[in-house]
């Protein structure tokens, strides 16, 4: 390609390539050819129907005297989690349920609110338009209070309805960036072209474009200031062709999107570069496998083949990083490390176990940066290609 | 207050704190029995004009374990000195005291000679003494009758079944409403709950002055204030309501009421300084003392009643019927558990009747303080609860809002059919009033539910207040809600009925005077029926009135009374627009459906398709006559053409012809006509709404600008020549299909003209000048313009294709210039 800059010489690639006809062949070997696209999305007038078949219901209820309530999800508990290794975190099939009463004057106002959002979300799917959730929040800031409030009644209603939310015709503005060997047009048109350059394009919405990249990794940054770092070190196109991309900090849906439909379309290996930290190893679990609060969707969004490229904790011994650049770890690091050690899917992650039992015993934790005491771009110049060239991911 | 009286309170003052003594006061257990109080006067003989009263106090169960009868008699005399009574002693086993092994009936007499009237007003401050004791001892029951010449009434007061609050101490407080204001004729009021929520301040220990403190007083004295706002707040009125009026009772120790000296003025000169116990002015309150008790009543009197002065003025004569009364309990009582003997209570009592004026305003400040946090506390309730029905207001008119936006925002009609056969509505205006009602009644009576604590609460709260007894003391403040005891009602009509056949088996005679004895006539059956059964007494003429009027609405169960009063609620709101609401209303007249009025309907349809065809044809003979003119074949040929199915094949499988011929002039006279005119002539008349709905045809033929422009197929300046020009010849054509379509009330004809004239083009005037054959040409554009014009009125007149759907919109318009309907 044109566009390309000379990457390294092809034998740098060997390692990744073994590693993506392994990814494939296990993806071949789980079962039928890995569903690329298979998140089909729900027609419009399904999603008005099930709206209209809520309404229904609550006017029959109505009719009966009952006061109507709506049943949703508990989304916050562990209990209403299992473990799938090939999906990641799924919500259970009979999980818990909440009701939201009419009657109750603790949960009227989150009634009314939830039949509010399903009367925009109802004007949007049939005029077929798009909102944002702050646009929503903006036409009744004084109702709802506060945006939190409105970004929960929609995963509330996108749990309920089980549809995701963008058949909701509900978007939010992205918060990821992402550079590198990738094209794409947008919704209306546009021809995007993400070339690693000084700046880095904003995830799309929309993540149903057709995309052409011939990129042999992608690599999930998880802060932007180390994205920034490795686009000013020329990162992509030193290694390309390659894609980046980060959410800074916990992802949105929107990149948690972009990534599952990277490897769903190309299937090129993901790996992360995340903090070596409970903070970081948790946003890593949910690219991987997927959070608590969105398990409704995980078939959507979770990525299982995700491998943890850096920064290992014990990496942190073999490079010899001096004391002083570690940061002890605190009481609520301390509290998350053993809640995620706790989790179901560590049990068939040994390697990670590992590294996590070697932060908890060193009780020390390390930022990216810590390898800045090595060289001011030891990270894009030696780590990351080593790395990557040697099969350096758990 | 004459002898009677006051031997009576002495009497069984005197027998509750030796009750009280005996039974296991410090487990907080509520007294329980049956008391029989029975006062029979006859025409004196030493005294002219004077009855011969004797009174009788029995007990009607067991009541007391080992009463010392002879040291009880003796101390009781004591105490009822100056009083002409003979008192009397007898039992069944009267004669051996010390034999009674805690399982005895009793009874005492004594006599009295007093004037008839003072018997009369002697009986009602007895029963509001009852009355009083009651509320604070509902298992305790009494049975008061009074006989005056042979002439009977009999009255029970007892309040078994009814909710209390557990106060603990063995006291414990009814909660129903009704006994402490007179209960408006629901209705026309917004429900509300029916009972009052105490909420009990903080005991503070009351200072004893100096020139008192001689008595022997063990201990100090502690006052506890309960305050309750009554009504309870309206569970659907959104502000406060005023205080009208402030009722204050006040109980001594054991929960004996404290009888002040007087009932007709204030009793002490602490109360009468309203500002004394509460600073009003910091509930913006203008507190005048009420000097109108009426002892006739059947709530228990207050001891100190205040209403508030409105400032504006002239309201102040009559209390506001929908303010509210605030209930001040004051409880003194002792400060330790239970120390104190006997004679030592009956020392307090005297005590605080001659002294609480000088205890009370020693103890001023603390008095005070404690009662303005009760009452802030009661306040603050009530405020919370009206916040909270806010709350619940407003949602609910968002989630009734929104569930209306997706029902008419909805195009599958078999939803919205679904949805208002569910509410029974048959339009969504009226659809939206009862999904309002309906969800407020709902949620309403969950509300009251809370507020009239259900049974399974009842538990909870019983369990609650068993552990409250030891600490009530320190609780700062908590509101005790009420245990219910049951189905009260059924059991309190039951008593009615008994006590209907009770009074028919007694003998009624005529009363000697009206004046001595007055419940005895007839009529006082249907006063005694009344929701307590305490009106015996009333003046009968005034009584028999509200008798009925407070029977029949016993009858009502709380929840029927609650529904009853939410099914007035005014309806919804109104929201569609008005063409919206024209065309619903069409929706409802009898044969205009939608598709009637958009001219799909089979009245008149040949004329129609045919008549408007023809007419156009007509006005196309110039054209007409070029065309078969130039036409190489012959008509035979031409014939041939049309009838062959072959070349119809052809046609339908063009897509410029399938465009032109049938979509194009289909979609749209559908929409400029079929859809719009129906929408246009109620607003704008006929005549109008003709001329503008072609202005939006001829506006929809604009896009071919951009079209040419794109592709540059001319000058700029052509292009928007030609696009002027085409508007307004579609503008005159769009005119002339909707004076069609308004004439004819139908489509078809539309249709088929729009059709025609699509094939037909603009007639090719150019050619026609410079065709060889030009005078008969020309004379054929002459003559079928002019038989157009001569004809287009006659066949296009409405009578000719039934009757115009769209006159029914036109009468509802109120547009009569319409000759077309007539």
């Amino acid at each position: 390609m044109a566009f390309a800059p000379m990457g390294p010489e092809a034998s740098f690639f060997e390692v990744l390539d073994r590693h993506r006809e392994s990814l494939l062949a296990a993806l071949r070997r789980g079962g039928q050819e890995p569903r690329s696209g298979g998140s089909r999305l729900a027609s419009s007038s399904e999603v008005l129907v099930s709206i209209e078949n809520i309404i229904q219901d609550i006017i029959t209820s109505l009719a009966r005297n009952e006061a109507p309530a709506f049943t949703i999800d508990n989304r916050s508990s562990w209990e209403n989690i299992k473990f799938e290794d090939s999906v990641g975190l799924q919500m259970v099939s009979h999980c818990t349920t909440r009701k939201i009463k009419s009657d109750s004057p603790k949960s009227v106002k989150k009634f009314a609110l939830i039949l509010k959002i399903l009367s925009m979300i109802y004007k949007l799917v049939q005029s077929n338009t798009y909102a944002t959730k702050r646009d929503i929040y903006y036409t009744d800031s004084q109702l709802f209070g506060n945006q939190t409030v409105v970004d929960n009644i929609i995963n509330d209603i996108s749990c309920m309805l089980k549809v995701s939310r963008r058949s909701l015709h509900i978007l939010s503005t992205s918060k990821g960036l992402i550079a590198g060997n990738l094209r794409y047009i947008e919704e209306d048109g546009t021809k995007v072209n993400c070339t690693c350059g000084a700046t880095a394009v904003a995830v799309p919405s929309n993540i149903q474009g057709i995309r052409i990249t011939d990129a042999k990794f992608v690599l999930i940054v998880e802060k932007d200031a180390t994205f920034q770092r490795l686009l000013d070190d020329n990162f992509c196109n030193k290694l390309s062709p390659c894609i980046m991309i980060t959410g800074k900090g916990v992802p949105d849906l929107n990149t948690r999107l972009l990534v599952r439909k990277l490897w769903d379309t190309f299937h090129v290996p993901v790996f992360t570069l995340v903090d070596a930290d409970p903070h970081g190893i948790e946003i890593m679990c949910i690219y991987k496998y997927g959070s608590m609060s969105m398990s409704f969707e995980a078939h959507r969004l979770t990525v299982p083949a995700i491998r943890w490229l850096g920064l290992l904790p014990s990496d942190l011994k073999r490079l010899n990083v001096p004391k002083d650049s570690l940061i002890p770890l605190t009481n609520r690091d301390q509290m998350k490390l053993d809640s995620i050690l706790r989790r179901p899917y560590v049990t068939c992650q040994p390697f990670w176990r590992k590294e996590m039992e070697i932060m908890a015993d060193s009780k020390m934790k390390a930022e990216i940066q810590a390898l800045t005491f090595l060289s001011s771009d030891y990270l894009s110049r030696v780590y990351l290609p080593n790395k990557l060239k040697f099969g350096g991911w758990i | 207050m004459e002898g009677t009286a006051v031997a009576v309170f002495e009497i069984l003052r005197f027998l509750i704190i030796h009750w009280k003594c005996n039974i296991d006061v410090s487990k907080g257990a509520l007294l329980e029995g049956q008391l029989e109080i029975s006062i029979e006067g006859l025409h004196s003989k030493h005294q002219a004009n004077a009855l011969h009263c004797v009174t009788t106090i029995a007990s009607a169960g067991s009541l007391f374990g080992g009463m010392v009868l002879k040291k009880f008699l003796k101390e009781i005399q004591s105490t009822l000195p100056g009083i002409s009574a003979k008192l009397t002693w007898t039992s069944e086993e009267g004669s051996y005291p010390q034999d009674m092994t805690g399982v005895t009936p009793f009874q005492m007499t004594f006599e009295v000679d007093e004037k008839p009237r003072t018997l009369m007003t002697d009986c009602l401050v007895i029963k509001h003494f009852l009355r009083k004791i009651i509320m604070v001892h509902p298992k305790v029951r009494f049975n008061f009758s009074v006989k005056v010449n042979g002439i009977f009434s009999t009255e029970i007061f007892g309040v078994e079944n009814e909710p209390t609050l557990n106060l603990g101490n063995g006291i414990a407080l009814v909660v129903d409403s009704q006994h402490y204001v007179s209960r408006p004729n629901f209705g026309t009021i917004e429900s509300h709950c029916s009972r009052i929520h105490p909420v009990l301040g903080h005991p503070v220990i009351l200072f004893i002055p100096e020139d008192v403190a001689g008595m022997d007083l063990l201990g100090e004295l502690i006052l506890t204030p309960a305050a309750a706002l009554c009504p309870s707040p309206k569970v659907s009125s959104n502000q406060l309501n005023r205080i009208s009026s402030v009722s204050i009772f006040l109980y001594g120790p054991l929960g004996l009421p404290l009888i002040l000296s007087t009932w007709e003025q204030p009793v002490t000169t602490f109360f009468k300084d309203t500002s004394s116990l509460i600073d009003w002015k910091k509930y913006h309150l203008c507190i005048v003392p009420n000097l109108d008790l009426k002892l006739d009543r059947d709530l228990v009197l207050p001891d100190v009643s205040y209403r508030a002065e409105s400032s504006e003025g002239d309201q102040s004569q009559n209390m506001d019927p929908q303010g509210q009364t605030l209930l001040l309990f004051l409880f003194v009582d002792f400060h330790s558990a239970f120390p104190v003997q006997q004679m030592e209570i009956w020392g307090v009592y005297t005590l605080l009747t001659t002294h609480l004026n000088a205890i009370l305003v020693e103890s001023h400040s603390v008095v005070q303080g404690s009662i303005q946090f009760t009452v802030d506390q009661v306040l603050e309730q009530h405020h919370q609860a009206a916040k909270a029905q806010q709350k619940l207001q407003a949602s609910l008119s968002v989630a009734v809002n929104s569930i209306m936006s997706i029902l008419t925002g909805s195009t599958r009609s078999s939803f919205r059919k679904m949805c208002l056969q569910t509410l029974q509505a048959a339009d969504t205006q009226e659809f939206e009033t009862k999904l309002h009602k309906v969800f407020r009644e709902i949620t309403q009576h969950q509300f009251l539910h809370h507020c009239s604590c259900e049974v399974k609460q009842l538990t909870l709260e019983k369990k609650d207040s068993a552990q409250g007894t030891e600490d009530v003391p320190d609780n700062s403040s908590r509101e005790l809600l009420a245990g219910t005891n049951g189905q009260a009602e059924n059991k309190r009509l039951k008593r009615g009925s008994l006590r209907m056949e009770e009074m028919r088996a007694l003998h009624s005679a005529r009363a000697p005077s009206p004046s001595e004895a007055a419940p005895h006539r007839p009529e006082a059956t249907a006063a005694t029926l009344t929701p307590s059964g305490r009106a015996a007494l009333k003046a009968h003429g005034r009584a028999l009135a509200p008798g009925r009027v407070s029977l029949g609405s016993r009858l009502e169960g709380p929840s029927r009374r609650h529904q009853a009063a939410l099914h007035q609620r005014p309806g919804g709101v109104q929201s569609l627009t008005p063409v919206r609401a024209a065309l619903e209303g069409t929706h409802r007249h009898p044969g205009t459906s939608l598709l009637t009025l958009m001219g799909f309907r089979l009245e008149g349809i040949f004329p129609a398709a045919l008549l408007p065809l023809l007419l156009t044809m007509i006005l196309f003979l110039g054209p007409l006559m070029q065309l078969s003119m130039d036409c190489p074949c012959d008509l035979a040929d031409g014939l041939k053409v049309v009838l062959a199915p072959r070349s119809w094949a052809r046609c339908l499988t063009d897509m410029r012809w399938l465009r032109n011929q049938v979509i194009a002039p289909l979609t749209e006279e559908l929409v400029f006509r079929a859809c719009m005119l129906p929408m246009l002539a109620p607003c704008m008349g006929l005549g109008p709404a003709v001329f503008t709905c072609p202005l939006f045809f001829g506006v929809a033929h604009f896009h071919h600008i951009i079209e040419q422009l794109r592709f540059r197929q001319s000058s700029v300046g052509n292009i928007f020549l030609s696009a002027a020009f085409q508007f307004s010849y579609t503008a005159v054509f769009g005119a002339y299909t909707a004076f069609l379509f308004i004439r004819t009330g139908h489509l078809i004809g539309p249709v088929l003209c729009h059709s025609f004239c699509n094939y037909m083009g603009f007639p090719a005037v150019c050619a026609a000048l410079e065709h060889p054959q030009r005078r008969p040409l020309l004379a054929g554009y002459a003559l079928g313009v002019g038989l157009f014009l001569l004809l287009l009125q006659p066949l296009t007149d409405p009578k000719l294709y039934g009757s115009l759907p769209l006159c029914v919109l036109l009468e509802r318009a109120g547009d009569s210039e319409a000759p077309l309907c007539s």
